[in-house]
């Protein structure tokens, strides 16, 4: 049996939600970010299979530019990261609360 | 065959995808991120985004995984500096309720038909489809993403230079 559309959005949901536990449960910003990168793989899948099973080629379009959206937002992200450890000497996202005072 | 292809290469992103949420050292995170990447890569391939797979692997891969395994190195954070990771009780709802929203999405679609095979044609996901899906149809998006990269190319410049004292 060739896989439909439904198991592949099976699979990007399982990726997405998967994405979604290690930012609520992890503290280690670092480890916070790859789990951003998984929820956005979770998306780009979601958005290729639409592209197949549709004959879409606008879905790939958008597919690219959300790997592209998400190569500058890893680069900020590290940025700010790189920013607060100098500052602050942390990892934690507990710790990184400057903000909140 | 497809589908003995599309479990494995789904087994490889989803085991990847939890073992780099539930590493303590953040470069063993990121080299289970690169085994999800790769198989999501072949995914791709599947799916006949020829040229997708290829800047899964070129882009995400690479890219992505060595600016973070430099800044983790950058970093150096020590090992007792590493958060120690307990589950919280906000933690633990929000999973609870993650899983809750995960069933609620899921279950219409693994009810219903999984469909047939797409219905596309030669050529379909190749480079020049593609090309030409971006410069004939999506040329705006496509300038306003290059907005946004240069965009974020200034932000991180502005913010990772030194202070100059005065």
């Amino acid at each position: 049996m060739e896989p439909g559309i439904s198991h592949f959005l099976v699979l990007s949901s399982l990726l997405f939600v998967i994405g979604l536990v290690g930012v609520m449960v992890r503290r280690n910003v670092l480890i916070v970010l790859l789990s951003i990168e998984i929820m956005l793989n979770g998306a780009i899948l979601a958005s290729v299979s639409f592209a197949y099973f549709q004959a879409m080629m606008g879905a790939q379009v958008f597919a690219l530019f959300l790997m592209a959206l998400a190569a500058a937002e890893a680069g900020l992200a590290l940025a700010i990261l790189v920013l607060v450890y100098r500052k602050q000497g942390v990892v934690s996202a507990d710790d990184i609360q400057l903000l909140k005072q | 065959m497809e589908s003995i292809a599309f479990y494995v290469l789904g087994g490889f992103s989803v085991i990847g995808a939890l073992l780099v949420i539930s590493r303590r050292q953040p470069v063993a995170a990121v080299m289970w991120l690169v085994v999800s990447i790769l198989g999501l890569a072949g995914l791709f391939f599947l799916l006949q985004a020829e040229y997708l797979g290829l800047m899964q692997v070129f882009l995400y891969g690479d890219a992505i995984t060595v600016i973070f395994i430099f800044i983790i190195m950058v970093l150096n954070v020590p090992e007792e500096k590493l958060p120690m990771e307990q589950i919280s009780m906000g933690a633990l709802i929000g999973v609870i309720f993650a899983a809750l929203g995960l069933a609620l999405f899921l279950r219409p679609s693994l009810l219903a038909d999984p469909g047939t095979g797409g219905t596309v044609s030669e050529g379909f996901g190749s480079i020049s489809a593609l090309a030409t899906a971006i410069f004939e149809r999506h040329f705006l998006s496509f300038q306003a993403l290059g907005i946004l990269v240069v965009v974020a190319i200034i932000g991180v410049t502005v913010l990772s230079r030194k202070e100059v004292e005065e």
